[in-house]
C-alpha cells in the first residue's frame, strides 16, 4: 500500500494532469534537447505552478552549475505527504530532462534515478486516467 | 365533522404542496433561505473536451500528436501516461460518480466554427510553437486568470459559498474566484471586459442558471481552442443532483468564431472532509516566460 | 423630561441601552455581524505606513502604525533603508506584481470584498486577484510550504472577528516604502464593525527576528455603497507581461 502511494506520488512529482496540464511542455522544453546529469540535491521547492529540484551538477572542468529541473504540481504532492525534505538534500541523484528553450541550467525533469538504483519514473503503464 | 368545500381543497393544496418540497428536500439540502445548498468544496471533472477531427497542435503532448514527445516509440517523454492523481486524493479515495461529460450538442461533436475563424484558430495553434509572440502563448503559461473554463482541475478543487444574494466559487487553481450575483439583472456596460466574465444567476428548482457576458476575447475554451472572443455570452446550469454532486452543463455561444451555441456538459464531486485549500501563488513561482523567451531586458 | 416620555412624544420605539454599534450592524443568521460586503481603506499606507509627506506621485499621509514607530532591530533597520532606495525595481508588488501578504493587501488602493457563509470567511481582493480562505474555528496546517498571504484560521471574541495568520514567507513588504519581515512573521488582525458601514481594522505584527517588539497597524475599512459596487480585475501581473515581452522573443 505504502509502495502504491510512493509511486504514485514520485509519478506525480514529475508529471500530472498532462492533458490538461498547467502549460504545454513543448512550448518551453526542447524535446531535440535532452539533458542527463548527475549530482547532488541542493534543495527541492514546492512553489507553484511547478515544484523545482535544485542540483549541483561537476562540470568536466571542475567547476560546480547549479541546475534546475521543472517537476510536476506541488499542491498535490503535498497532499499525498511530501515534505521539502522527502528528496533529502545531498542526495546523489541522475536526472534526465529536456532543456529549456531559452538555454541555460534549467530543464523538464523526466526522470530520477536514486543511489540505490530505483527510478522515481520510468514510464510504463498507468494508473486509471483522472481527468 | 363535515368540511366545507373550501377548507378540503384547501387541505389537499397544502398536503400535495407539503408532499412536493418533501420529495425534494429529500435529496437536496436547503439553506435557511431555502436556495439550495451546493457549499462545500469539490472537484470537478468533464467540461473540457476534444471537438471530432481536432486541430493539429503543436504544444499538445497528446496521443494523435505525431510532434508529440509521448509518441515517441521509445516511450520517453515528459507525461507518458501518468494523468493527475490529484482528483483520487481529494476525495479521499471515493470513487466519483459517472455522470456525462464532453461536448453534447451538438452530438456529433462538430463544433459549428465560421469556416474563416476556424482557419484563423488553426493558424494560431500553429503559430504557439515556437512561440511567436507573447500573445501566442497560453494564458495558463502567463498566471492569468483561467476563465471559465480552466482551473487545472486534477489537482485543484472548487470551493461553492453562497453568502446572502451570491454564490461565490472559488477556484484553488491561481487563487481565481468567481461571484455570481443573484440580485441583479443586467450585466454589466459592453466596456467593461473581465477575464471571468460578469455573471448573473437565478435558481429554477435545484439548477442554479448563470448567465455570463463582457467577456475580454482571451481565456481559453481548451488547448485546442486557444480564445474565445469579447461576444461570449455563456449559460450554465449547476444542478445539485445530491449531497455530493452538481451536474454541470454550459451553453457556450460566441457568435464571432461560430454560427451557433453548442453545450458541455461535466460535473462536481464532493471532496473528503478534510481537505483544505493550499495556496496556489501562480506568478510569483513562474519561470515559463524566461524559459521560452529569454530574460526580458531590464528596466 | 425623562428620556422614556420623549421617546413616547416622538413615537421611538424605545430600548434598553443598546451600543450604537450593535443597533445597526446587521447580523447572519448565527447571530454575528455581517461583514459581507466590498470594502476599502482611505489612506496612503500603500505608499508608507508611517507619517509621510507628499513627492511626486505620492499623496502625504499620516501613518497608520500606532505611536508612529516600527521598532526594528538594529541590523534590520539598514535592510529596510535599502529596500527603500531600491523600492522601484525591489518591491514586489509594485514592481513584479506579486501578491501583497498581509496586512498590506488591506490596504493596497483597490477594494476588497469579505464573502462570509456559517462556517468560512473568504476575502478576494481585487489588485491581482488576491484571494484569503480564512476557515474558522480550525488549527494552523502543518507541513504546508510558507504562503506569500500565510495561512489564516479565524475566530469570533464577541462580536470582533479575530483572524491569525501564520506560515508566511520572507517575500512581501508591508509598504512601497520597503518595510519588510521575516519567515516568522505572525499577524493577528481584528475585524470589528462600528456600525452598518464601518469596520475598525486592527493589525498586530509579530515578527522577533526583524523588531523588537510587536507593533500595530490601525485602520477604518470603509464600505463601497455604490448601488452597482463589484470587484473588477486588477491583472497586474498580465499587464506586466505585456509591457517587458512586448518584442519577445529575444535574441
Amino acid at each position: 500500500m505504502k509502495l502504491c502511494i510512493l509511486v504514485a506520488g514520485l509519478a506525480l512529482l514529475l508529471a500530472a494532469e498532462p492533458m490538461v496540464a498547467h502549460h504545454a511542455f513543448a512550448a518551453e522544453f526542447d524535446v531535440n534537447k535532452p539533458v542527463k546529469v548527475n549530482g547532488t540535491v541542493t534543495k527541492i521547492e514546492f512553489t507553484n505552478p511547478h515544484a523545482w529540484l535544485y542540483v549541483d551538477v561537476k562540470d568536466a572542468d571542475g567547476t560546480t552549475t547549479n541546475w534546475r529541473f521543472e517537476l510536476g504540481a506541488p499542491n498535490a504532492l503535498i497532499r499525498l505527504g511530501w515534505k521539502t525534505d522527502t528528496i533529502k538534500a545531498g542526495t546523489e541523484v541522475e536526472i534526465t530532462g529536456f532543456r529549456a528553450k531559452a538555454g541555460g541550467p534549467v530543464a523538464n525533469g523526466r526522470s530520477i534515478k536514486l543511489p540505490d538504483g530505483r527510478e522515481l519514473f520510468s514510464g510504463g503503464s498507468a494508473p486509471t486516467a483522472d481527468r | 365533522m363535515r368540511l366545507s368545500n373550501n377548507a378540503a381543497v384547501l387541505m389537499a393544496m397544502a398536503a400535495i404542496v407539503l408532499m412536493a418540497s418533501a420529495a425534494s428536500a429529500q435529496s437536496v439540502n436547503r439553506l435557511s433561505d431555502s436556495q439550495p445548498d451546493m457549499q462545500g468544496m469539490y472537484t470537478r471533472t468533464g467540461v473540457k473536451a476534444l471537438e471530432a477531427e481536432p486541430p493539429f497542435n503543436p504544444i499538445d503532448p497528446g496521443e494523435k500528436n505525431p510532434f508529440s514527445v509521448s509518441n515517441r516509440e521509445d516511450g520517453l517523454g515528459p507525461y507518458p501516461r501518468i494523468f493527475g492523481q490529484g482528483g483520487n486524493v481529494l476525495r479521499g479515495g471515493q470513487q466519483r460518480a459517472q455522470r456525462r461529460v464532453g461536448i453534447i450538442f451538438p452530438e456529433n461533436k462538430k463544433l459549428p466554427w465560421r469556416p474563416e475563424e476556424d482557419v484563423r484558430r488553426k493558424q494560431f495553434l500553429l503559430e504557439m510553437n515556437p512561440a511567436k509572440d507573447l500573445r501566442h502563448i497560453e494564458l495558463n503559461s502567463r498566471c492569468a486568470l483561467p476563465g471559465l473554463f480552466e482551473g487545472e482541475d486534477g489537482n485543484n478543487p472548487y470551493t461553492f459559498l453562497q453568502p446572502p444574494g451570491k454564490v461565490v466559487i472559488v477556484y484553488d487553481y491561481n487563487h481565481t474566484s468567481r461571484v455570481i450575483d443573484l440580485n441583479r439583472r443586467e450585466h454589466l456596460g459592453k466596456q467593461v471586459r473581465l477575464f471571468m466574465g460578469d455573471s448573473i444567476g437565478h435558481w429554477e428548482g435545484n439548477t442554479l442558471v448563470v448567465d455570463t457576458t463582457n467577456f475580454n476575447g482571451r481565456v481559453a475554451y481548451s488547448r485546442e481552442i486557444p480564445y474565445l472572443s469579447e461576444d461570449l455570452h455563456t449559460i450554465e446550469r449547476f444542478t445539485v443532483a445530491d449531497g455530493n454532486t452538481i451536474d454541470y452543463e454550459v451553453t457556450i455561444d460566441d457568435p464571432k468564431l461560430f454560427t451557433g451555441p453548442w453545450k458541455v456538459a461535466g460535473y462536481f464531486s464532493r471532496a473528503a472532509k478534510d481537505v483544505e485549500s493550499i495556496e496556489f501563488a501562480c506568478a510569483e513561482g513562474s519561470q515559463t516566460l524566461q524559459n521560452i523567451f529569454g530574460a526580458p531586458p531590464a528596466r | 423630561m425623562d428620556r422614556f416620555k420623549a421617546c413616547m412624544i416622538l413615537g421611538l420605539v424605545c430600548l434598553a441601552e443598546i451600543p450604537a454599534a450593535a443597533q445597526t450592524v446587521k447580523r447572519t443568521a448565527g447571530g454575528k455581524p455581517d461583514l459581507n460586503g466590498i470594502w476599502q481603506v482611505l489612506n496612503t499606507a500603500a505608499w508608507d505606513i508611517q507619517d509621510h509627506s507628499a513627492e511626486l506621485g505620492v499623496p502625504p499621509g499620516l501613518g497608520v502604525v500606532e505611536g508612529d514607530e516600527i521598532p526594528y532591530r538594529p541590523e534590520a533597520l539598514a535592510r529596510r533603508q535599502q529596500n527603500r532606495t531600491n523600492r522601484k525595481t525591489a518591491d514586489p508588488s509594485e514592481a513584479n506584481c506579486f501578491l501583497p501578504g498581509v496586512p498590506r493587501a488591506t490596504y493596497m488602493p483597490y477594494p476588497f470584498e469579505i464573502v462570509q457563509t456559517q462556517d468560512s470567511v473568504v476575502i478576494r481582493y481585487e489588485f491581482a486577484h488576491a484571494l484569503r480562505a480564512i476557515p474558522m474555528g480550525t488549527r494552523h496546517a502543518e507541513g504546508i510550504p510558507a504562503a506569500w498571504m500565510g495561512d489564516s484560521r479565524g475566530h469570533w471574541e464577541g462580536d470582533t472577528l479575530v483572524i491569525d495568520v501564520t506560515n508566511f514567507n520572507d517575500e512581501t513588504w508591508f509598504d512601497h516604502s520597503g518595510n519588510f519581515h521575516s519567515d516568522a512573521l505572525h499577524v493577528v488582525e481584528r475585524f470589528t464593525m462600528t456600525n452598518a458601514d464601518h469596520i475598525l481594522y486592527e493589525a498586530t505584527i509579530d515578527d522577533p527576528k526583524v523588531f523588537t517588539r510587536p507593533w500595530k497597524v490601525t485602520m477604518p475599512l470603509y464600505r463601497l455603497v455604490d448601488k452597482n459596487a463589484k470587484l473588477l480585475e486588477y491583472e497586474c501581473v498580465f499587464y506586466l507581461q505585456e509591457e517587458r515581452y512586448k518584442n519577445a522573443p529575444f535574441k
